[in-house]
């Protein structure tokens, strides 16, 4: 099996240039400075069991960052990429190898996704340091760390959809990160407000202890399962169980809460994972079939129209 | 190799190519000149399958670019004017990565990159990053790129831009190793001496129109027969035989022996005339009637167009049968 060119010439492109090393260091730099002084905060009076929960609360807090940290770092990094390749003027030269649309996206999208999965595995001893405090086990780490890889990975998606729409680098960036932007404040707006929402508000009177998780969560809204960090958060609630009162207060979504606790917070996580991965594959098939439209089939369709 | 008709090309309001023909034998070197904006790149964008026509079609060997874009660019190797590299990339990775996209083996990657190394005289810079090559050498390293897959057909858009005169002399001594090799390479330049050296025939664009088409030499006999024949007597020529000379000039050839400076004799035509056909045949006929006369001819030439004024004519000749 050959690798694919793209990626492993992106991969040794981008291991070569100065910003790589820096990038990495300033990202594990602010996770470390935050931890330390997470740590330093909840902890000043010396390492207790009572302490436990403060290892924990510096535990979430730090996968939260991880979450934004991503957010900012992945749009921006596939947005660049084709668009990227067109300023430089080596996208015809790609073009002319018949490599093929969905060889060039799968390339650019692996070299990315290869390097967040770096930085987030950078960011894993910072994480781990909850296990000098205990209440989060070693596979409950490796579990969010699976579960942010996925949240980059759907991220790397929009901003690879930007890429092959936008011609210019810097429009593609904004754009991903205004789809990205619209992604989380549409799905949690039309959860709280859509019909879909007020639809599950009249369902939720009902007993649901009754209910099967399935039928819970095919009665919750379902663009609330598109919201990366709701996803995160059940995830988190499900490992810690101190993110309860929390939501409660913070959400001001009690419906959606009741609902998710009912159904089991793991199983709200896991149906958010999906319908992120879900969105993730459109988005690649979209952008995939937009790119060959660019190249493969301009010629065939317009002459047919003629 | 290429066959195009009717071709054009419209960007907005403006029209790039209007109705271009051309037509490109197989294992020719085809010059393709036309002042900026004449449609050159667009030509040749479209004939490598990125840029589709408004209208018309080209056919690359035979295949549609309209109809098989995929299978058109697999017989060609392209080399545009403005393009880019990635500078922190060695010389041989540059082209193992084009060489991965075409689907080579690794063992045939290793091959063809040492073969282009050789034949573009970048073998010492096998390791060098592209960063560090000189225009010329990025020049020579695209045309190794565009060689890679062995294509039929090389289109290659201005490959001496900005090269000083080695560097030029380089790329020519590798055009001129390439068209032995039997392939078809369109070039597009504006050094026309270069051109004209190198190719066996010329295209001249102007607006989007082909305005000349055909082999090197016969643009530049049709041009060169609108200059006056020159002869040198070792004696002035008087009396009888110059008389008898100018009678049998008139009769036969239609052409006029007048006295020109530093000693020169011209041969013109006579009033609306066409000149004395710059072909070889007709000067030697020139020539064999001035002797006969007695005249003590010692030198017989046609003072030669520039490619400058070729060009500007042919350009010139396509703007005015536009009025």
């Amino acid at each position: 099996m050959t690798l694919n060119p793209i990626f492993e010439s992106c991969a040794r492109r981008r291991m070569r240039l100065f910003r790589t090393p820096l990038i990495i260091g300033i990202y594990c730099a602010v996770l470390s400075v935050c931890a330390l002084s997470l740590l330093t905060a909840f902890m000043g009076q010396g390492v207790t069991v009572g302490r436990m929960r403060d290892g924990v609360e510096c535990y979430i807090w730090m996968t939260a960052l991880q979450f934004f940290l991503i957010l900012l770092v992945a749009p921006a990094l596939s947005a660049g990429s084709i668009a990227g390749e067109r300023e430089r003027r080596t996208f015809d030269l790609l073009v002319m190898t018949g490599v093929g649309a969905r060889r060039i996206i799968a390339g650019k999208l692996l070299e990315n996704f290869a390097f967040l999965v770096l930085l987030i595995l950078c960011g894993a001893p910072v994480m781990a340091l909850a296990l000098l405090t205990g209440g989060v086990t070693p596979g409950q780490i490796a579990v969010t760390l699976l579960y942010l890889m996925a949240i980059a990975f759907s991220a790397l998606c929009v901003g690879m959809a930007a890429t092959v729409i936008m011609r210019r680098s810097l429009s593609a960036v904004i754009t991903a990160y205004l789809a990205v932007f619209a992604i989380g404040a549409l799905s949690w707006g039309l959860s709280r407000h859509g019909p879909l929402a007020a639809a599950y508000i009249m369902q939720s009177l009902g007993a649901l202890a009754q209910k099967s998780t399935s039928e819970i969560l095919m009665g919750m809204p379902v663009p609330i399962f598109f919201n990366p960090a709701v996803g995160l958060v059940m995830l988190l609630a499900s490992q810690t169980g101190i993110l309860h009162r929390t939501m409660e207060t913070t959400m001001r979504l009690y419906h959606i809460y009741s609902a998710a606790k009912a159904a089991g917070f793991a199983a709200v996580s896991a149906a958010c994972l999906m319908a992120m991965l879900a969105f993730a594959a459109a988005l690649l098939a979209l952008a995939t079939l937009l790119l060959r439209a660019q190249t493969d089939g301009f010629g065939r369709k317009r002459h047919e129209k003629r | 190799m290429i066959e195009c008709e009717r071709l054009t090309k419209r960007y907005g309001r403006t029209l790039a190519l209007d109705g271009l023909e051309l037509h490109v034998a197989r294992g020719e070197l085809h010059g393709f000149v036309g002042p900026n904006g004449a449609g050159k790149t667009t030509a040749m964008r479209i004939f490598a399958a990125l840029t589709h026509p408004t209208s018309g079609d080209a056919r690359i060997g035979g295949v549609s670019v309209a109809r098989e874009p995929q299978r058109v660019r697999r017989m060609i190797g392209y080399m545009p004017d403005f393009f880019g590299v990635y500078d922190n990339l060695r010389v041989w990775e540059y082209l193992d990565l084009y060489a991965g996209c075409l689907g080579l083996s690794a063992k045939e990657r290793r091959r063809r990159i040492e073969e282009m190394l050789e034949l573009t005289e970048l073998r010492d810079r096998r390791e060098v990053f592209v960063d560090g090559l000189s225009r010329g050498m990025k020049q020579r390293l695209c045309l190794a790129r565009a060689m890679l897959q062995d294509p039929e057909l090389l289109i290659l858009d201005e490959p001496a831009s900005g090269m000083d005169p080695k560097a030029r002399l380089q790329m020519r001594r590798i055009l001129r190793a390439v068209g032995e090799t039997g392939k078809t390479v369109l070039i597009s330049s504006h050094i026309l001496p270069e051109l004209f050296e190198l190719c066996s025939a010329i295209s001249i664009l102007y607006g989007g129109r082909t305005a000349f088409s055909g082999p090197a030499g016969q643009l530049r006999m049709r041009m060169n027969g609108q200059r006056p024949l020159l002869v040198r007597f070792a004696e002035e020529p008087s009396g009888e035989p110059l008389e008898n000379a100018r009678g049998a000039l008139r009769a036969q050839l239609k052409a006029l022996l007048l006295p020109g400076k530093d000693g020169l004799w011209e041969i013109v035509p006579c009033g609306d005339e066409e000149a004395v056909r710059a072909e070889a045949q007709d000067e030697a006929r020139t020539l064999r009637l001035l002797m006969a006369q007695g005249l003590p001819v010692c030198a017989f030439y046609r003072e030669e167009t520039s490619l400058e004024e070729i060009f500007m004519e042919v350009v010139r000749d396509d703007a005015q049968s536009d009025l």
